[in-house]
């Protein structure tokens, strides 16, 4: 626990990618602030800028201007406390669903021994038991991205950064895999941050939905949604639920909701 | 795994049917022994001359051999050098190229007179036409690492060493067989090239004097023979394939044009 209890803070946060006729102004002047063991989702309209804060937060990209802390301390380059789950399963198939689990522990230097019992158990809560020894090409898109949940968890990092992680599915799995996500947090709580296009997905799963504008890429809104948890996939038909998805999508502009 | 023994069993059926058309028809037709022999004529010489048929395998052999494990080493160092290397990669590419650019039938007899009309002469090359594609796809595997493969790593603070041996090195596999696989083929055409242009050893050689002799069921003899070889030795990179990398889905075919001699 940090003394403020935030897991993450952004002030004015800008980014310029220099560019060979005008250079692009992906984030200018964000700010907002994650609570630790909140679940926040971000939407916007592609190319606002979403990935570019994510890799930021994560010290992947230098920012140009502003600051990013991440459990009080400035962000100077990777953290291995964050674990990340991107928008394909980025699994490697030369390694068994086991193997890519454990594939940070192998990098951190920590024991496998140690940790194998761990990662099966993360196998155990994303359904994959039976396919620990399989390679990824013999799972469904589904399959392989709840292994690379469980390769995100399984260094026990503090903050987890999902950007679109279930973009690629059809939506009966998608579904699913909300409901798995949201049991994932509330075992673990951890602080989230899940990137999405898909606006009930970002309000089903979140305390609270950030909005993004592009051009210059910076958050709008903060709603909260006061949705009692656990969520079930009946709200998704109530009216406080379809009343919390107007309001996110009246912030972006989508008024037909 | 099932599917490939099906496609093998294919294979091998349509060859039986292409030889006994070939037999029927050069019967029937009576086309003359000098023109095409029929394949129970080219059977009864392999028989016959199946000794020295053996021994000039074996020379073929060993020069496509040793020329493709030179290429091969040499190959993956030249291309962990352009991979990790700005300057040695533009100090190495043209070379590469220029080597590759060059007819390999045309510096054959060159090489003959620099390093001598033995063995020697054939290793290399097979070693200068088999080390290039083992290059390019290997740099190809190398570099062709997904973005977020190597952000992963990298969010985990991983070493360059890490980099290397767990997703460059692994992400390169599937490629570098490709290579290899091509590499072999055209090592084996490099040494029987040495042979043709100079040398009295090989089965080259045994094509060159039976051309001579004008003794065409020998020449085919000595073909099928050098087929059977490349067969095998492509054979044998494919099984260490399957059993090396079984997790690869081994689409290779689309590697295996580009790379002429
Ligand atoms: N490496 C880069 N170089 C130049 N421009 C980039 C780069 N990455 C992203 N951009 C630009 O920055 C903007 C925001 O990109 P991104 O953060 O990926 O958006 P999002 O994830 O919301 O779709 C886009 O206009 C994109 O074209
Ligand atoms: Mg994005």
């Amino acid at each position: 626990m940090t003394e403020t209890g935030k897991a993450i803070e952004v002030r004015n946060l800008t980014k310029v990618y220099p560019s060979k006729d005008a250079p692009i102004v992906a984030l200018e002047d964000a700010s907002f602030e994650v609570h630790e063991q909140e679940f926040i989702s971000l939407v916007g309209h592609s190319g606002c800028g979403k990935t570019t804060i994510m890799k930021i937060i994560a010290g992947l990209l230098d920012k140009t201007r502003g600051e990013v802390l991440v459990n009080g301390a400035r962000v100077t380059g990777p953290k291995s406390s964050t674990g990340i789950v991107f928008q394909t399963p980025v699994l490697f198939q030369w390694r068994t669903v086991i193997d890519n689990v454990l594939l940070p522990v192998e990098i951190l230097g920590l024991s496998k021994e140690e940790y194998y019992p761990k990662a099966l158990e993360l196998l155990e809560l994303t359904g994959l038991t039976e396919f620990k020894d399989k390679y990824p090409r013999e799972l469904s898109g589904g399959m392989q991205q709840r292994a690379s949940i469980s390769r995100a968890l399984v260094h026990d990092p503090s903050l987890l950064l999902l950007d679109e992680p279930f973009g690629a599915l059809d939506a009966m799995t998608r579904g699913e895999m909300n409901m798995e996500l949201q049991r994932i947090w509330s075992e673990k709580k951890k602080t989230s941050l899940l990137i999405t296009h898909s606006i009930p997905e970002a309000v089903f799963l979140a305390d609270r939905v950030m909005v993004m504008t592009p051009r210059p890429g910076r958050i709008t809104d903060i709603i909260d949604i006061g949705l009692p948890r656990p969520r079930t996939p009946e709200m998704r038909l109530s009216a406080e639920f379809t009343e919390c998805v107007r309001a996110v999508g009246k912030t972006i502009g989508l008024q037909y909701l | 795994m099932v599917e490939r023994f099906k496609e093998l069993g294919t294979i091998t059926f349509s060859l039986i049917l292409f030889t006994l058309l070939w037999e029927v028809s050069v019967r029937l037709l009576s086309v003359s022994e000098f023109l095409l022999p029929a394949p129970s004529v080219v059977a009864l010489t392999i028989y016959e001359k199946f000794l020295p048929l053996m021994q000039n395998c074996l020379v073929t052999f060993r020069e496509t051999i040793y020329g493709f494990l030179m290429g091969l080493v040499l190959g993956v160092i030249s291309a962990i050098m352009i991979v990790y290397s700005r300057l040695l990669q533009n100090l190495l590419y043209p070379l590469i190229l220029v080597a590759q650019i060059v007819p390999k039938v045309a510096i054959a007899p060159l090489l003959l007179i620099w390093v001598g009309y033995g063995e020697m002469s054939k290793v290399l090359i097979a070693f200068l036409v088999s080390w290039f594609p083992i290059i390019v796809t290997t740099v190809q595997g190398m570099r062709m690492v997904q973005p977020e493969m190597l952000d992963l790593v990298r969010s985990l603070q991983a070493s360059d060493w890490q980099v290397f041996t767990k997703v460059r090195l692994p992400n390169a596999l599937p490629h570098f067989f490709g290579g290899l696989k091509i590499a072999i083929t055209l090592a084996v055409i490099g040494a029987i090239i040495g042979e043709f242009v100079g040398g009295n050893t090989g089965l080259g050689y045994l094509v060159m004097v039976a051309n001579y002799e004008v003794n065409t069921p020998f020449m085919f003899a000595a073909l099928v023979v050098l087929s059977a070889l490349g067969l095998v030795l492509y054979g044998v990179l494919v099984l260490l394939e399957m059993w090396l990398i079984p997790w690869s889905i081994g689409d290779d075919e689309q590697e295996m044009t580009g790379f002429g001699m």
